[in-house]
Parts: C-alpha cells; sequence; structure tokens
C-alpha cells in the first residue's frame, strides 16, 4: 500500500490583531481532527526555520490572514520568491520555498488558503465577517487535505483549484 | 523652495515606516525624519485585563521577540505579587527564565546575522540587491545558512521548552516559572538529536561569525568605521558588579567617551531618570536621559550600546572578544553604527556560552518554582531585548485588574539614533537633485538593517511590503518616486 503524502500546514498571523490570526484560529481547529500523515505547525509569523520543517514534506499548505482585494477565501499556488531584505521579521510562503530549495535541494508543491480580514487593531475578537470566512476556510483545507491524501499533490492542478474556488463561493453563498 | 524625499516602506496595516527628508532650496539636506508607527493602542488593550495575564497578552507586540516581551512584563509582575525585582525568585525560577531569554537572544542574534549582517559582509552593501539577502547566503554560502537555520532552530527548541510552546508561552508567571527543565529535555540541547546540534557546535559556529565579521572588517575597515557614525550616550542594563547582563541588573548610562551620567541605578526609580518628548510629526515618542535634557540626553541601546557601558563579558570566549571589541577603540565607547553587527555577534558567542553553563546547572532540575509575597500596586520590569532596553511598567486596582501600562520598547529607545543614523547617510548620498538614487536606497536600508527595528511586526496578513521613496516639495506634489521590495 502506498504511503500517505506527508502534508503540513504552517498557520501564521496574530491572534492580538483581531482578524490577522485567522490563520491560526483555523490552523488550530484543524489540529484537533487531522489525517494521518498531516502535521500542523501555527507561528506569529514565517521565518527561516520553517524551510527546515517544510523539507521532508511532500506538500505544504499555508494559511493567512489577507488584506488584499478578494472576498471570503482564495486558494492559490505558492511559487519561489525573492526575499524583502530591509528587516528580519517577516518572510512570505514563496520566501520559505525559495531558501528550502536552496539548502535543502527541494521544493515541496505549495499552496496559500488566504482568508479576507477586514479589522487589524489591536484587539483578540474576529470580525464577523472574518468568523465567517475561518468556517470556510476551514471547509477547504478539509477539502484540500482529503483531496491531496487520495490523489497526491501532483493531482491538484489549477483546474482543480478553480473548482474548489467555485465550490468555495457556493459554500459560502449556502451558509 | 524647500523639497522633501520620503523613503516608505509600506505594510499592509499598522507596521509603517517611512523617511522623509527634508531639502532646502539648494538641496542641501536640512533634516531627516524616520516615522515608524508601532504600538499605538497596546495601554488600552490590556487595561482592564487582570494582572496575571499581562505576560502572555504582550507577546502579541511582537513575533521576533515575545520572549523579551513575556520576561519583561512577569519581571513587573514579580513587583507587584512582592517577590523583588529579578533576585527574589528560586534559583530554578530565574535560571529557567535566564535560560529561555539567552535562547531568544540567541535566535534573534542568529536571525539578524543570516538575514541582514552576513549579506552585507560577505557580499558588499553596493552588489545586487536580489543577493544581498537570505537567498544569496543560501546561493553562496551554504554551509553557514544551514548553520543559521539550526542555530535558529536551536534557540526556538529551548523557548519551547522553557515557555511551554512557541506561540503564547505561558513559562514565566509573577513570582516565578511554570515548569522546570527535565534531564531529557536537557540533554536534547547539551548532547544534540538530529535536527538540533549540540551545545558545543552551537558555540563553535557563534565563535565562527565573529570571526566572519572581524575578516571582513580588517579588510573594509573605511566603510565599516565610517558609515552612519555620530556620537552618541549609550543605556542599558548592567549586573552589580558592571558585567554585561541580559536578563537583570542596575541601569547605566555613558556618554561618547565612557564618562558615566547614570551610574548604576535601580530601574524601579526610572522615571526619575529617563523622560519622553513627543514631536508633532510622528507617534513614536523620543526618550531621553533628564539629567542632560531632551536636546543632547538622547541615547542608544542594544548590543553596541551593551558593549559600550559594560565593563567585562562573563564568560570566555565571548570575554577574549570583547577585549578586542574595546582595544580597537583604546576602551573607549565605540560609536560606529555598523560596529553594532560586531557587538551583536559577541554577545551571540556568550549567549551559547551561558546556555551551556545554565543546561550544565543542576538548580533547573529543582521543584521549588515560585514565590509568593506580599502585594503592592506597581511594578516595572526591565529586560536587554536583543535590540536593547525594554521597559514595562504596570499599575493594579483593587480588583487586580491593570491599569495603567506603560512601554518603552527598544525601538522606542533607539528613535533619535536611528533618525541620525539616516541622516548621516542621506548626507553622504545626497546626489544634488531632489531624486532618489540607488545610493540613496542601498544607504537608508543598510542603516535600517543595522538597527532592524520594530515595525509592529506581528502582524501579517498577507501581502505586500516594498521599499518606496517619494520625492515630494513642501506642497505635498510628488517628483519622483522608486521602489524596491
Amino acid at each position: 500500500m502506498p504511503q500517505a503524502p506527508r502534508i503540513i500546514v504552517c498557520g501564521f498571523g496574530n491572534p492580538g490583531r483581531e482578524d490577522d490570526g485567522a490563520g491560526i484560529v483555523v490552523s488550530k481547529r484543524l489540529e484537533r481532527e487531522l489525517p494521518a500523515g498531516v502535521t500542523v505547525q501555527y507561528d506569529y509569523q514565517l521565518n527561516i526555520e520553517d524551510a527546515l520543517e517544510i523539507s521532508d514534506k511532500d506538500a505544504v499548505l499555508f494559511i493567512d490572514a489577507s488584506a488584499n482585494d478578494f472576498d471570503g477565501v482564495r486558494i492559490k499556488p505558492v511559487e519561489p520568491e525573492p526575499v524583502s531584505n530591509y528587516s528580519t521579521h517577516t518572510m512570505s510562503p514563496g520566501a520559505i520555498l525559495t531558501v528550502c530549495r536552496q539548502l535543502y535541494g527541494t521544493e515541496p508543491p505549495a499552496w496559500l488558503l488566504e482568508i479576507k480580514g477586514y479589522a487589524w487593531d489591536m484587539r483578540e475578537e474576529m470580525s464577523k465577517q472574518a468568523q465567517a470566512n475561518c468556517e470556510t476556510a476551514l471547509h477547504v483545507a478539509v477539502n484540500i487535505l482529503n483531496f491531496i491524501q487520495k490523489h497526491g499533490p501532483a493531482a491538484l492542478t489549477k483546474t482543480i483549484l478553480k473548482e474548489m474556488q467555485k465550490n468555495v463561493k457556493d459554500h459560502s453563498c449556502h451558509r | 523652495m524647500p523639497k522633501k524625499i520620503t523613503i516608505e516602506p509600506v505594510t499592509r496595516v499598522e507596521g509603517h515606516g517611512k523617511v522623509t527628508l527634508i531639502l532646502d532650496d539648494n538641496n542641501k539636506l536640512i533634516q531627516s525624519r524616520l516615522h515608524i508607527v508601532e504600538f499605538r493602542g497596546f495601554e488600552r488593550f490590556v487595561q482592564g485585563r487582570p494582572y496575571w495575564e499581562a505576560p502572555v497578552l504582550v507577546q502579541r507586540l511582537c513575533g521576533i521577540c515575545p520572549v523579551s516581551h513575556h520576561l519583561a512584563a512577569a519581571k513587573a509582575l514579580d513587583v507587584i505579587v512582592g517577590v523583588g525585582t529579578g533576585e527574589g525568585l528560586t534559583p530554578a525560577g530565574e535560571k529557567m527564565r535566564r535560560l529561555m531569554h539567552y535562547a531568544q537572544m540567541l535566535q534573534s542574534h542568529t536571525l539578524h546575522f543570516f538575514h541582514l549582517a552576513s549579506p552585507d559582509l560577505l557580499f558588499g552593501i553596493d552588489s545586487d540587491p536580489a543577493l544581498r539577502n537570505v537567498i544569496g547566503i543560501a546561493l553562496k554560502h551554504k554551509d553557514l545558512a544551514v548553520q543559521a537555520v539550526l542555530m535558529r532552530k536551536y534557540g526556538q527548541e529551548i523557548i519551547k521548552a522553557t515557555a511551554g510552546k512557541k506561540i503564547h508561552g505561558t513559562g514565566a508567571i509573577p513570582g516565578g516559572i511554570n515548569k522546570n527543565l527535565s534531564i531529557q529535555e536537557r540533554d536534547v540541547f547539551l548532547k544534540g538529536i538530529p535536527g538540533i546540534p549540540d551545545i558545543e557546535t552551537i558555540i563553535k559556529w557563534a565563535y565562527d561569525a565573529v570571526q566572519l565579521f572581524k575578516d571582513y572588517h580588517a579588510k573594509n575597515r573605511a566603510f565599516i568605521d565610517a558609515f552612519a557614525t555620530f556620537k552618541s550616550n549609550h543605556l542599558s542594563l548592567v549586573r552589580k558588579d558592571g558585567a554585561l547582563d541580559l536578563y537583570h541588573g542596575v541601569l547605566r548610562a555613558v556618554d561618547s567617551e565612557g564618562k558615566k551620567i547614570l551610574n548604576d541605578v535601580d530601574y524601579q526609580d526610572y522615571l526619575q531618570y529617563i523622560g519622553e518628548e513627543v514631536r508633532s510629526w510622528t507617534y513614536m515618542k523620543f526618550p531621553y536621559l533628564k539629567s542632560l535634557g531632551m536636546k543632547n540626553g538622547w541615547y542608544r541601546v542594544g548590543p553596541l550600546a551593551r558593549l559600550n557601558t559594560c565593563d567585562f563579558i562573563p564568560s570566555k570566549l565571548a570575554q577574549q572578544e570583547f577585549e578586542i571589541f574595546k582595544k580597537y577603540t583604546g576602551g573607549k565607547p565605540s560609536n560606529m553604527s555598523m560596529h553594532m553587527h560586531w557587538a551583536r555577534l559577541i554577545e551571540n558567542l556568550h549567549s551559547a556560552e551561558v546556555i551551556r553553563e545554565l543546561l550544565l546547572d543542576p538548580d533547573l532540575q529543582k521543584d521549588n518554582l515560585v514565590i509568593k509575597g506580599k502585594k503592592t500596586n506597581e511594578g516595572i520590569g526591565l529586560i536587554e531585548a536583543p535590540r536593547g532596553t525594554l521597559f514595562h511598567h504596570y499599575t493594579i486596582d483593587a480588583n487586580d485588574l491593570i491599569s495603567m501600562c506603560n512601554l518603552i520598547v527598544s525601538t522606542t529607545n533607539n528613535n533619535e539614533p536611528m533618525n541620525r543614523a539616516v541622516h548621516a547617510v542621506a548626507e553622504s548620498t545626497i546626489s544634488g537633485k531632489a531624486e532618489v538614487t540607488e545610493g540613496m536606497l542601498n544607504g537608508v536600508e543598510v542603516a535600517i538593517r543595522a538597527y532592524d527595528p520594530c515595525l509592529s511586526c506581528a502582524t501579517h496578513a498577507t501581502g505586500k511590503m516594498p521599499l518606496e521613496i517619494t520625492i515630494e516639495d513642501l506642497h505635498g506634489t510628488v517628483l519622483d518616486r522608486k521602489r524596491k521590495n
């Protein structure tokens, strides 16, 4: 029997900054009901050691809040990218992939699940819209993890992602 | 007509900084302003919360050094619960906190070296920006990069073992600590396991990093010693006998020649000695030594300041390096901004040596973790965070709820020095026109990198973080704009 893909979920953000904690909230909830072969980690932000954490995995799902211009939840493949270089304080998922490739000679396929946020003040509660988006994100994350487990990461093509994105919208409408 | 040049790193939400250079009619620099918006609203955030929650709540201030806030708050609350200021804890309580703190210092300093210092040192500040970063190090100096990742992980794992977890750690509590270190946990860090090096390896790598700086310095003295150099006062905690101590001590400040301005005073009295100036163009305050006044009382904090204020370093290898460092300036304080990297690496070596000493100390396995005393309603906690002295000050009401919180974070303490550093660089790179040049972008960036200010970093909604430079005239008309990253 083939071994299940080793998948890591990397949630990041700050629960003390309203919707910024969305990635942590969803990761913690995922942690409670993980399929075999999936590990979850979460932290305030990504940094260089995460390159080591993902280096022995077959797939990575990053989860983060987002202030970008879209509604609800968005899934996209992560491509390697350069590093912002005037501060030690943050690294993007794409930069983590680049470091992983350079240091460990591997670059696991990765996706970013973005959760739309609306409020970023220093408070612990999330906005109602972001809370609703977290429910959707949880649903999407479970679907992605199950899909990768069943079909392998290579099968998660752009076409499948588009289909999932469509289902996300349907899920949001019917909630 | 006077003109403004604005250099703006734009983050998605609150962490927002920019540099404005104000030029006169002849394009001569007349003022530099580094704007950093941070920590607004934190006092409101903790007001009304039970005091014992503070050490956990404050970790949300910074994603890079949550441990520093955790421990500074815990130290303030030690005073409130009546057990003194850093010296009243049980041996296990104090040493577990120290282990957590020095591990934090190791991982933070290592990160800085890997991200910011080593690219400048190995490639030069005028090299291709696409390579002058963590990726360039990974590409061209793979061994160094692998070491850095493992050193960072080593520090993180000790934090996890002492604070309970990586995020929202609960290790330090008012009056002590909530767990000790088991023999099994200790042996992981002493002897190493796959993926976590042993402590002797960590010390060797930290030592090698200091040598790397010295090698570069020997070949590039003119640049290192001249870049963003300006005279300043220096402030830090020191141990009562004058030793470098990053966890606890008395407050000492010296001037640019080494003369003591603050002579080992109790930090519970910091309001007698430190004032905070407000300026109209920024939310961030400008701390100063009251005895010298607002104009002359500003000071630097951080690794450079700490090595300028202390008399010696209480660990063998770091002391050897400290003596070389001090000899270079004839025993006087170094006022050279790029020596911040040198000082940081010596502290990194010291941190590794302290971690070894603590791991070998049987007090870490003892069970007497917490002390109780007679409660008061006010407490002040200071700690030397990676970027410098961090002040936490709380009062509580009759219901044990926080009624007042005042923080002076390292970046705020370094507010004026960072402005001076940017000014020094801008002055040397102004082209004679109201334009943003590559040299100006690089230079300002390197100056900021030396201090690595905290830009409300514990917020990371996915987005972009460009470095943007805008030139405006006094009426706000944009004359030029360039963006990088």
